[in-house]
Order: structure tokens, then sequence, then C-alpha cells
């Protein structure tokens, strides 16, 4: 008893329940749709480099003037604020092997509403419920720590260090050992051997399947163990810290919480309320990464990074060039 | 000095003998009636004598450490020993000391796990496969250098790197570290090619 999104999109923005639902709509909730979030001073988090951060809340308060005039509409979602129930299934087609579709609770973040869950989606197991290798896992993650690593350490070599250029004493005839130089690595102060020599770098890079399987096996771990909460959207009604603060105490929801968003456009009020809290932080799809997931408890994905995951995710499972992709050395980019 | 108006003082050398002798007295500064009275006693012994000059003249010799026993016990006890280390811990935890003073135990700062750079780490590491595949992990490695994104290599392969980056400019404003630098790419370039096995060319 699922309807396809695009039926679901074709037909009305309001979801009729089908016969046999023992749900039932609550009213009001249509008005709701219109005048509470979409019009919103948005905030563009994004610099030219699209990279978002939720954090940079001293431009906020600047740019929410500035824009005042200007109102940048938040793209509605695919899930927008409806009657309950609501059970989403991206899956169109019905593998021959059946492995059963996960489930998961579809939430809002906005307290007023109770109960919180407002519906129900299909997660797709290959994305959701692969079987969680720790070894990839951890491949992943120690290869995004040392990537970008850049080791500025230098010790002097024989020429570099000062002085040195003449023979201390005559080969032979004084008693003495014999040396060249003052500033061999032999005698005190002079240089180092094979000490390190700046700009060492650890750069390698894991093949696409290797971090495509991380993340599947990161997702998959994180929703075995109830870290991963699905919500319509990100928007509060306030733009208060406490509020959200409070939010996630009541939930339950891990010390640190991950919100990834389908956009890098991220609307006013969560942006300012988690701009003070540091382990409260805002990512957008394409910056999720093994590493955040496994350093914040819990992660909260809305419907829409939901659908841009498990696309993008399935895509390059599936992709038709995969075998060109594994075995393709990384080229460095010619400057 | 202070001025002492009983004594007729015709010699200079005189002055300065008297000088010293109220040093040693413990007398400079203070007490001007014990002065007196001393000093009128070493005048006495002079006049006696026919002059401080002749050989049969022997100044009055005394070594006193201290005057008062008061400034030997305010300058300590007597240094014995001196240079012997007395090693009183011999096991357990040890301070770390260097030249009799303990290194202080610095304050432990711990890190804020949470500041942005730490929080955020890794974000976008994935945004080939997750976003629109147009950009590559390396093209957004803001943090590391620009012209060693994407590069491993060996002192030797990094410095060819950095010469074909920086090569002209270092030329023209850093001139000396542009000739160290060559002299260091000569010196590698022998060294690899001349003196070490690479263990390469058997796969060519």
């Amino acid at each position: 008893m699922s309807t396809s999104v695009t039926d679901f999109m074709k037909t009305s923005p309001v979801y009729e329940p089908t016969e046999g639902s023992t749900h039932t709509i609550q009213e009001g909730k249509e008005e709701d749709n219109t005048s509470f979030c979409k019009q919103l001073s948005c905030v563009c988090l994004c610099c030219s480099h699209l990279i978002c951060t939720g954090s940079y809340g001293v431009l906020i308060e600047l740019l929410v003037q500035v824009l005042h005039a200007a109102v940048m509409f938040y793209p509605a979602p695919a899930v927008s604020r409806l009657a309950a129930p609501l059970i989403l299934d991206t899956r169109t087609e019905r593998k021959r092997n059946i492995v059963d579709d996960r489930e998961a609770w579809i939430e809002t973040l906005d307290s007023d509403v109770s109960p919180s869950q407002i519906g129900l989606i299909k997660l797709h197991p290959d994305v959701f419920a692969a079987y969680p290798r720790l070894d990839i896992i951890h491949q992943n993650a120690v290869w995004q720590q040392k990537y970008r690593r850049v080791n500025y350490a230098q010790t002097k070599v024989l020429h570099e260090v000062r002085g040195g250029g003449r023979k201390p004493w005559p080969q032979k005839g004084s008693g003495r050992a014999r040396h060249g130089s003052i500033r061999s690595p032999l005698w005190i102060g002079g240089c180092k051997s094979h000490g390190p020599r700046a700009y060492t770098t650890e750069f390698y890079m894991l093949s696409l399947m290797d971090r495509v399987h991380g993340l599947l096996s990161t997702l998959s771990a994180k929703f075995a163990q109830d870290d991963i909460k699905i919500v319509e959207d990100l928007e509060i009604p306030s733009d208060e810290a406490p509020y959200i603060e409070k939010l996630c105490e009541e939930r339950h929801w891990g010390p640190a919480v991950l919100f990834v968003d389908d956009t890098d456009i991220m609307p006013r009020n969560i942006s300012i309320a988690t701009n003070t809290i540091f382990h409260y932080n805002i990512m957008p799809v394409y910056g999720l990464n093994v590493h955040s997931m496994l350093k914040h408890d819990t992660l909260v994905l809305t419907v829409a990074a939901v659908q841009r995951i498990e696309e993008r995710l399935l895509f390059h499972l599936n992709r038709p060039d995969r075998h060109i992709v594994t075995s393709s050395r990384f080229k460095r980019p010619a400057i | 000095v202070p001025c002492i108006c009983n004594i007729h003082i015709t010699d200079i050398k005189m002055v300065s003998v008297l000088g010293s002798l109220t040093k040693v007295f413990g007398l400079v500064g203070n007490n001007l009636f014990s002065t007196s009275t001393v000093v009128r006693s070493i005048s006495q012994c002079m006049t006696q004598n026919t002059s401080w000059k002749s050989q049969t003249w022997t100044p009055l010799v005394t070594t006193v450490r201290y005057r008062y026993y008061a400034d030997k016990i305010a300058k300590g006890p007597l240094l014995r020993n001196y240079g012997y280390e007395d090693k009183l811990h011999t096991k357990g935890l040890l301070p770390h000391m260097k030249s009799d003073r303990r290194l202080p135990i610095p304050i432990y700062r711990p890190k804020n796990n949470w500041a942005t750079k730490r929080a955020l780490f890794g974000q976008n590491d994935y945004i080939d496969i997750l976003g629109n595949g147009t950009l590559h992990p390396t093209q957004v490695c803001y943090s590391v250098p620009y012209w060693l994104r994407g590069f491993k290599g060996n002192e030797f392969q990094m410095l060819l790197r950095k010469r074909k980056f920086f090569g002209k400019h270092m030329r023209l404003y850093r001139p000396s570290k542009y000739r160290d630098m060559n002299l260091r790419i000569r010196w590698l370039y022998r060294y690899l090619n001349r003196k070490t096995r690479d263990y390469f060319w058997k796969k060519a």
C-alpha cells in the first residue's frame, strides 16, 4: 500500500490516504504549509567553491538584513508539510532478490507537532542494509585523515648548516680522528643525515568503489544502531539555540548531531540556532563523509537528502563503466 | 667614608687606610660614636710609633670573616661537598630535574574537539561520489598548498615540482634560495641515480 514519488507528486500536494488506512488526516496542517516556512530570508552560506558550513554565524546576521528585500525562496522539497500518514517508497522497480526494504519514521523538527512522527519512508536495502565492513570503514577514516596531510618538518643538511666549510685539522698527524667538516652528522651541532625534508605529503587515493562501500557500510551501521533520524526538512520555528538543544535532549539524540540536507542553502532558523552550538552541525549531502558520520553520534537526514544519497550511491554501485573506474589509477590534475 | 673630625689627617694614604680599616670593622654608615672610639685607639697606636712607613711598625692584623654572628647566619649554612648530587629519589615517579630545579609540569590544555575545523573535518572528501561528479576531492583541498594538491613524491620530485611552479618567481625575487634549491636538486639527482638503487629498472 505504497505510492511512488512520481505518482504522488503528479496528483496533488496533499496526500489522500487510501482505504484501509488506520491514520487520520490532521486538519489545519495545510495552512501551515504556505504561511510558515517557505517565505524565508534564507542565507547563502556557500562560498564560491561550493563548500558549505552551517557555522558562519557572523555573516548570517548581516546577510539577513541585506537580503531582507531580496527574499530567496527556499525550494520546496518533494515532501512538504502534509497530513499524515505519508509513506514514501522511492523504488519503482522490484528486484528479484527479495531483501526487505528498511523502514524509518519521518519526523519533524517542530516540537509543537505531536507526535513528531508524521510519516514512514522505505529505504533501499543496498544503501542502508549493506553488510557493515569495519575494515572498509577504517580504511576510509584513515584515508580521510592522511591524504590531506602535509608535513612541514625540515632538518638542515650539511651544506645548509652554518659554518663547516673548512677541514678542522689536517688529515694526518694530529692523532685525532679524521674529519672534513665540523657540521657533519657525527658532530654536536651538525646536520641530520636522513631527517625530514619539508613538504612531505601522504597523499593517496582510495579507489572509488572503496569509498562508496565505506559510505554504504557507515550508513548501514548507523542505521542498524538507530543513529539515523529522518526528518522532512530542517525547518524550526525559533532561531534560538535552547530550542534545538531541548529538542535533541528530549528525543535522546546523541551528544553530537549532524543535520544533512540536499541543498547548501540552509534555512535561517536552524543556521542561527546551531551556530553557537559546536556539536550540532549542518552539512549538504555532498559534504557527507565517513569521518563526520563517525564523529557525530546522530545523523539527521532530510527526506530529500535520503533520496539524493540513495540515487547517487545506487548509481555508483550499478554504473556500467564500473570496471573502468575501479581499475584506472588516479591521475593528478594537470596544471 | 664618614667625616671623622677627631683625627688630624696629614697623609692621604692614612685616610685610605683608615677607611679600609673602618670597613673591616663593619662601621660604614652607621655608628659614628663607635667609629670615633675605635679610630681614636688606632690613632693612638699610630702616634706611639715613629711613622707607619718605618720597618719596625707592624699593623695589627686580625682575620675576621663576619663581624656579627647574625650576618653569618643570614648567609646560610656552609656549603659542603660541592658538586655532589644527593640522589634522594631513586624509584617511583621521578620529577624531571634540570640543574637542581624541578621543571614545571605544563598546564593541561585539552584540545577543543568541536572547533569548526575539527567538527567539520573531512567534509567534501566524497564530493565526487555524492556530488554531480565534476569535482574531485583534490580540487577542494584548501588546507594543502595548491602546488601540492594531489601530489606525493620524494624530496627530489617535490623540488622539481616546486621549481616548475615557482622557478621564475624565485629567480627574480629569491635568487639565493633558487640557487640553493638547484644545488639540492643536482645533488639529489647524482645521489639517487648514481649512489642508490631504485629497483624500478627491472620493471621497465
